[in-house]
């Protein structure tokens, strides 16, 4: 007689359970081919120069100022090289050394400056790592071609949850970064974003309306906290995905977003059957004979799994540690997917104090481009490390040890600009950390201004 | 429908508890972002172009009178008269500047700088091509020459330098200047002044012909954004050029006219915040309040669409007429705040320096607002930004 099994075995069972590989074969393709498509237009579109040339100064994350630009011309060829690295994913050609040699030189060029942040970059970094020791080249791809040994019908199903964790984690927390009040109640930013985008066809005179704003705010709180649960079920998987494409083709559309849309509509169909590509290509509807895999997952490999996952659902949650308004105050902002929940624009002057009680005002945009300069505008982090440098320069022209301080009128979702930084404190003086910054003024308590307007054309 | 789309929007703004009360009344405001555009092309920007040209013109005929005149009884006169065309044609210069859109900021802002290449100046270049073509007018030709050496910078020096002396250092000083008496000296520079003088009439006639209707059309251009073969993707993106425009008040007016030559930001002189005379713009007029002031009342007619339509009226479609008022007030106050200002810049920013500070603090709380709740409320971007990805 045998014992029935337990919660803990009959995961480790399903974990280990062979799962058809072309689903995962199919996402790697996919991802690959926007990776491309990202990396082109930012070849083209002078960005380059705008990121990476221009700027005279860098904002740096902790631990990696020692990271710079290539000269222009090595940037251009970095990004070439990165081009042709997502095509070899996406052929599955060379393919482990190719995602590894893409997540170091992606995050490298995210790594460069702060003000270049964007969730979906950071997203693709996370991927293409997860790549690197995922066997998504099991088939479809030349090195399967070329290699017996790396040739696979199936793979075991911890690879797939894996990755449908972590676009769920993103899904999941872009939702919940949308429940606050403004989002659900002011009807803000989308208010705004959407009465700038009458232009729209055919829907487009409905956007100035607020009613509109309501729908679409809540509408996409709904989407964010829930797609995931209406693509994994069968029945719901074709309605949720029509929805998944009008609600980023939307936002395609209206935003300048990148490749966000296309990338997160590929990410949709991990959630897919794992043998969709075999219906869809060849029309098959059998499953893959299992092949002689892995019995358990090593717990070695449980550990990595669980700790990635950890830092994956806790990272983005950190923001509760700190009091007030994570999108006025910017604690926990990043890495946390609050995606597009915010329009934030400020007006930031340094003042320096010399030893001998002189003062100067530095504009920011004496070591800023446009760009940079807003970014910085609406995060107080940026802020302070532009005050150091500019303590620092001071220092190293003889002035001695200078104080800085902040004027930070910022203002938020339409509201009236107030000031985000207390402008008492020297800035030079003040060291970032994780512990709350109280240097950072309390946020705004009144409602965010709403945008009422019917025929704005 | 509309009592039931009222109901949605009381049901929802109900459940937030304040989260914004919609105002009745609000349901029938409405705006017109390409009459706006039609408004301003036609009744703010392209009558600045059509004075700024008319001025060039002038300043033509007077710079003519002038180089006759010298060696005559009239020639103070006539000098007097000229270097007060070219205070009147950069005036009108100055209300362009600040609009800078459309076919004055195409190719890298070219045209602009080919007409005012401030602060890309250089009183030695300009020397140097007085020589050049005093040497050889015949085959002299000025439009293939660099900005710095053209325009109404350049204009400026040849009308107002009260010194004959080369402002070059002895080692780059143009060869031959030094021998030639004081009366070929003045016939050289206003023989130079002339050329551009007449280089700028045509620059300005360009532009000109870039906004009018019956040739260019620049105006229908702006007016028609967003439509089939428009170079704007929407009303809503050429509106952003025009604000885009109006942070000239913010980088070149408050920081680079204002602070920079007062030292109340780090300059050419320093970092401490010395006074710097080497940053003023138009120091030998000098003119750089009146430039400023020129400056602040274009960002008002653009502001206020003049008697039409302007970001006064967009701000107040959408629910933000306490900005708009707010921003005028700042405006208005700058404004005096500059008029305020004793002499001309560069003397009050050693004689009376609270003065120039009080003046860059008013330019200040109006681009703070322009940097800030403005482009929330309106949903525009900075310039430089348009183009990049967000999320």
């Amino acid at each position: 007689m045998t014992s029935r099994p337990t919660t803990i075995e009959r995961v480790r069972a399903a974990l280990v359970r062979p799962v058809d590989a072309t689903g995962l074969a199919a996402f790697r393709v996919l991802f690959g081919v926007v990776l491309f498509a990202g990396i082109v237009r930012v070849l083209t579109s002078g960005w380059i120069e705008k990121m990476y040339v221009e700027p005279r100064f860098f904002f740096s994350y902790w631990g990696f100022e020692w990271v710079r630009p290539w000269p222009a011309a090595w940037m251009y060829v970095h990004y070439a090289v990165l081009a042709v690295l997502a095509l070899f994913i996406a052929a599955g050609l060379f393919y482990r050394a190719s995602a590894a040699l893409f997540f170091i030189g992606f995050t490298y060029t995210q790594l460069i400056d702060v003000t270049n942040y964007l969730n979906h970059h950071y997203l693709v970094s996370l991927l293409a790592l997860l790549f690197v020791f995922l066997p998504l080249h099991a088939t479809w791809s030349i090195d399967a071609w070329r290699k017996p040994s790396v040739r696979r019908e199936t793979l075991p199903a911890w690879v797939l949850w894996l990755l449908r964790a972590q676009i769920a984690i993103v899904y999941v927390n872009a939702g919940l970064a949308k429940a606050t009040s403004d989002w659900l109640f002011g009807a803000q930013p989308l208010n705004i974003w959407l009465t700038a985008r009458m232009h729209t066809p055919i829907i487009g005179p409905w956007l100035g309306e607020l009613w509109v704003a309501y729908v679409a705010s809540w509408g996409a709180f709904l989407y964010d906290t829930t797609i995931v649960l209406w693509l994994s079920w069968r029945r719901s998987r074709p309605f949720a995905f029509a929805a998944v494409i009008v609600f980023h083709g939307l936002t395609f559309l209206w935003f300048n977003i990148g490749i966000f849309p296309f990338l997160m509509t590929v990410n949709a169909t991990i959630f897919f059957a794992p043998s969709w590509p075999r219906r869809l290509v060849r029309g098959e509807r059998r499953e893959p004979r299992a092949e002689g895999g892995e019995r358990r997952l090593a717990r070695p490999v449980a550990a990595l799994i669980a700790a990635y996952l950890a830092v994956q659902v806790l990272v983005p949650l950190r923001h509760f540690l700190y009091a007030g308004d994570v999108l006025w105050n910017e604690e926990g902002m990043r890495w946390s997917w609050k995606v597009m929940v915010r329009e934030k624009h400020g007006s930031t002057t340094f003042y320096v104090t010399l030893p001998d009680g002189r003062q100067v005002q530095v504009p920011p945009r004496r070591y800023l481009n446009g760009r940079q300069e807003r970014e910085m505008a609406a995060q107080p982090d940026l802020i302070l490390q532009l005050a150091h440098r500019i303590a620092r320069d001071y220092e190293d022209a003889g002035y001695g040890r200078v104080e800085v301080r902040a004027e930070s009128l910022v203002s938020l979702n339409g509201r009236r600009a107030r000031p985000m930084i207390d402008p008492t404190r020297d800035l030079a003086r003040v060291e970032d950390g994780l512990a709350p910054k109280d240097w950072i003024l309390s946020g705004p308590t009144e409602p965010p201004k709403q945008l009422e307007v019917v025929s704005w054309r | 429908m509309r009592s039931a789309r009222l109901l949605l929007v009381c049901g929802l703004a109900a459940c937030g508890g304040g989260g914004g009360e919609p105002r009745p009344d609000a349901m029938q405001v409405s705006f017109d972002r390409s009459a706006m555009l039609r408004n301003l092309g036609e009744n703010v920007l392209l009558p600045a172009v059509r004075d700024f040209d008319a001025r060039a013109d002038a300043l033509v005929t007077a710079i003519a009178a002038q180089c006759d005149a010298l060696g005559t009884p009239d020639e103070e006169a006539a000098r007097a008269a000229a270097q007060d065309a070219w205070k009147q044609v950069m005036l009108e210069w100055q209300r362009v500047e600040t609009m800078q859109l459309g076919p004055v900021a195409m190719d890298n802002r070219l045209l602009r700088d080919r007409i005012y290449s401030w602060p890309v100046t250089s009183a030695c270049a300009v020397d140097q091509e007085v020589m050049a073509r005093w040497n050889d007018p015949a085959s002299y030709d000025i439009t293939t020459e660099l900005v710095n050496r053209r325009g109404l910078a350049a204009v400026e020096y040849l009308t107002f330098a009260a010194s004959l002396d080369t402002s070059c250092p002895p080692q780059s000083a143009p060869a031959g200047w030094d021998a030639l008496s004081d009366a070929d000296k003045r016939a050289a520079r206003c023989g130079y002044a002339e050329t551009a003088a007449i280089d700028l009439a045509a620059q300005a006639q360009v532009l000109r012909d870039a906004w009018e209707p019956e040739a260019g059309n620049y105006v229908d251009v702006l007016a028609s954004a967003g439509e089939a073969g428009s170079p704007f993707e929407s009303a809503h993106a050429a509106v952003n050029v025009v604000s885009d425009a109006l942070f000239y008040v913010d980088y070149f007016v408050k920081d680079m006219k204002i602070a920079e030559p007062a030292g109340i930001v780090p300059n050419a002189c320093g970092l401490a915040g010395t006074v710097c005379p080497a940053e003023l713009e138009s120091p030998h007029a000098p003119h750089g309040k009146e430039n400023v002031l020129a400056n602040l009342r274009a960002f008002r007619a653009v502001f206020t669409g003049g008697d039409g339509l302007g970001f006064d009226d967009f701000l107040a479609a959408v629910n933000a007429a306490e900005l708009s008022t707010t921003m005028l007030a700042d405006l208005d106050a700058a404004v005096a705040a500059v008029e305020a200002i004793p002499g001309d810049l560069g003397t009050a920013a050693v004689d009376a320096p609270e003065a120039v500070a009080a003046a860059h603090a008013a330019v200040k709380r109006v681009t703070d607002n322009l940097k800030s709740q403005f482009l929330t409320v309106l949903s525009l971007d900075i310039p430089d930004d348009v183009a990049a990805d967000n999320d």
